[in-house]
């Protein structure tokens, strides 16, 4: 039973950080996106 | 408009996105049910033979992962389109992924049915030879940093790659025959009653959305990087 | 076809001069293969009870580490002296090229090859050439289909910031199923196993190569593109 019990907190865990780092990835390149679009503030 | 920009506007459709999200959480929570309470126990196994039901679909999204990276492959070779490489970069991804999680559940199964983490049959070293094929693949990607470049390199690497494969299986399997003639076969091998079958079918099918979602979710990534990257640079030109 | 074999040629005898002109590469290559077989022996104590099993792994793996760093070479001193622009401009189809790189490796590691097994009967005590022209059957194919890959890898990766490490990393799991089909092959002819055994075996190899034959010289223009 453990050996089950294991099996999926893998698989879960697994899905789950990789989900979890795209989501952050994603919402740092729209920022990023969003701040470059506003034009040539920067400069 | 570049083509990946195009191609964001489909993925983002939002029906889309929540649909299949919502498809693949219901089915994935009936597939928990129907393996880990419905289905029936197996005889002559514990408990740990349900790793199955969720073992054989994380195979079965490996191989589709790295089909996906073939199929890119040549046709960034063929049309050019930057969709292309952006597609078989995901594939490699979720196939190491997929291939990763297939080894993990698999070694769990084999510690507690044949008492040892590893054994050196065919399947899981072909299983092996493949993640570290697909990482070389991943590390190939990484180290280039023209585009048009990486995109070029990846696609032959990819193509030769995924031919490789059942060359690989078939020689392991050769190999494995001389070294110890025992091929132990899997649980999915034996005639199965419908039951055991329709809960294997219904997690299949669960792991095929999820497979979906987040192949859109990581091409998202993929997508908004090169937006990023383009706007950045026609900033500073 | 008569056209690619003429400019392969012109280039494999332009490689064979630069690399006439310094021999050392040869001979550096040579001892680092004699001292993968020496090594092994300390690692696994060969003996006359497990040599006939050991043997052959032993001088695959030997063959496929010096055949590496010689399929390294291959693309780098073109890159370094900026020639690889040259032989892109150049008139000739692009499998000219990868066919003449491919000779000139092949002629490497058969030159290395030819250095070692002396060196490895004496040590292992074990007559490698018992059935002489069956067993350089299977260091030909075994050769042809290890330089072809190799030929195609050591380009993608001439341009790569960590090229030392990810040539061997890119290379050895695709040779996989090359290194059992030779190593067993070999294995069976040394231990005098019946003909069909081998014979199989052989068959599996030239199988390899020519898959990846033809694979690798449809796909080698578009790494040349970029090289």
């Amino acid at each position: 039973m453990s050996y089950l019990v294991a099996a999926f907190g893998v698989i879960w865990l697994a899905v789950f950080a990789y989900v979890f780092a795209i989501d952050r990835k994603c919402e740092k390149l729209e920022k990023e996106i969003e701040s470059a679009g506003k034009g040539p503030k920067a400069d | 408009m570049n083509p990946l920009e195009k191609a964001l506007r489909l993925t983002e459709h939002p029906a889309l996105r929540a649909g299949l999200f919502l498809a693949s959480a219901a089915s994935m929570l009936a597939a928990l049910y129907l393996s880990l309470v419905w289905a029936p126990a197996a005889a002559g196994e514990t408990e740990a033979y349900r790793i199955m039901y969720f073992h054989v679909p994380t195979a079965i999204m490996a191989y589709l992962g790295f089909f996906v990276v073939f199929a890119a492959s040549v046709g960034y070779l063929w049309k050019r389109n930057l969709v292309f490489d952006a597609l078989a970069r995901v594939g490699a991804e979720l196939g190491v992924l997929f291939c990763f999680l297939m080894l993990a559940t698999g070694m769990i199964w084999g510690k507690q049915r044949w008492g040892a983490w590893w054994l050196w049959e065919p399947r899981l070293t072909t299983a092996l030879i493949l993640l570290v094929i697909y990482v070389g693949y991943l590390m190939l990607r990484n180290s280039v940093d023209n585009q048009a470049v990486r995109a070029r390199y990846a696609a032959v690497f990819g193509i030769v790659g995924f031919i490789d494969v059942p060359i690989v299986h078939f020689a392991i399997k050769l190999w494995g025959n001389v070294m110890h003639p025992v091929v132990i076969k899997s649980a999915s091998d034996a005639g199965m009653p419908p039951e055991m079958m329709l809960a294997l079918r219904v997690s299949l099918l669960a792991f095929l959305l999820t497979f979906a979602s987040l192949f859109l979710l990581r091409l998202r990534l993929e997508i908004l990087a090169s937006t990023a990257s383009s706007r950045l640079s026609g900033e500073t030109r | 076809m008569r056209g690619i074999l003429r400019a392969a040629r012109a280039i494999l005898v332009k490689d064979m001069r630069t690399e006439l002109r310094s021999r050392e590469f040869l001979g550096n290559t040579f001892m680092f293969a004699l001292l993968v077989i020496v090594i092994f022996n300390f690692a696994f104590k060969i003996n006359a009870q497990n040599a006939p099993q050991l043997a052959s792994g032993i001088l695959w793996i030997a063959f496929l580490f010096a055949g590496t760093l010689g399929v390294g070479r291959s693309f780098q001193a073109e890159k370094e002296n900026d020639c690889i622009q040259a032989l892109a401009l150049s008139p000739v189809d692009r499998s000219a090229v990868f066919l003449a790189k491919l000779a000139g490796n092949l002629i490497f590691l058969a030159l290395v090859q030819a250095m070692v097994l002396p060196a490895f009967v004496v040590l292992y005590n074990l007559n490698v050439m018992e059935n002489f022209p069956m067993q350089a059957l299977v260091f030909l194919l075994g050769d042809v289909g290890f330089m072809t890959l190799g030929t195609l890898v050591a380009a993608l990766s001439a341009n790569l910031k960590a090229r030392e490490i990810l040539l061997p990393v890119l290379l050895l799991p695709l040779l996989t199923p090359l290194l059992i089909f030779a190593a067993a092959a070999t294995s069976a002819l040394i231990g005098g196993d019946d003909p069909a055994v081998y014979l199989s075996r052989i068959k599996f190899l030239a199988a390899f190569d020519l898959i990846f034959f033809v694979v690798s010289t449809l796909v080698f223009e578009y790494i040349m593109d970029e090289l």
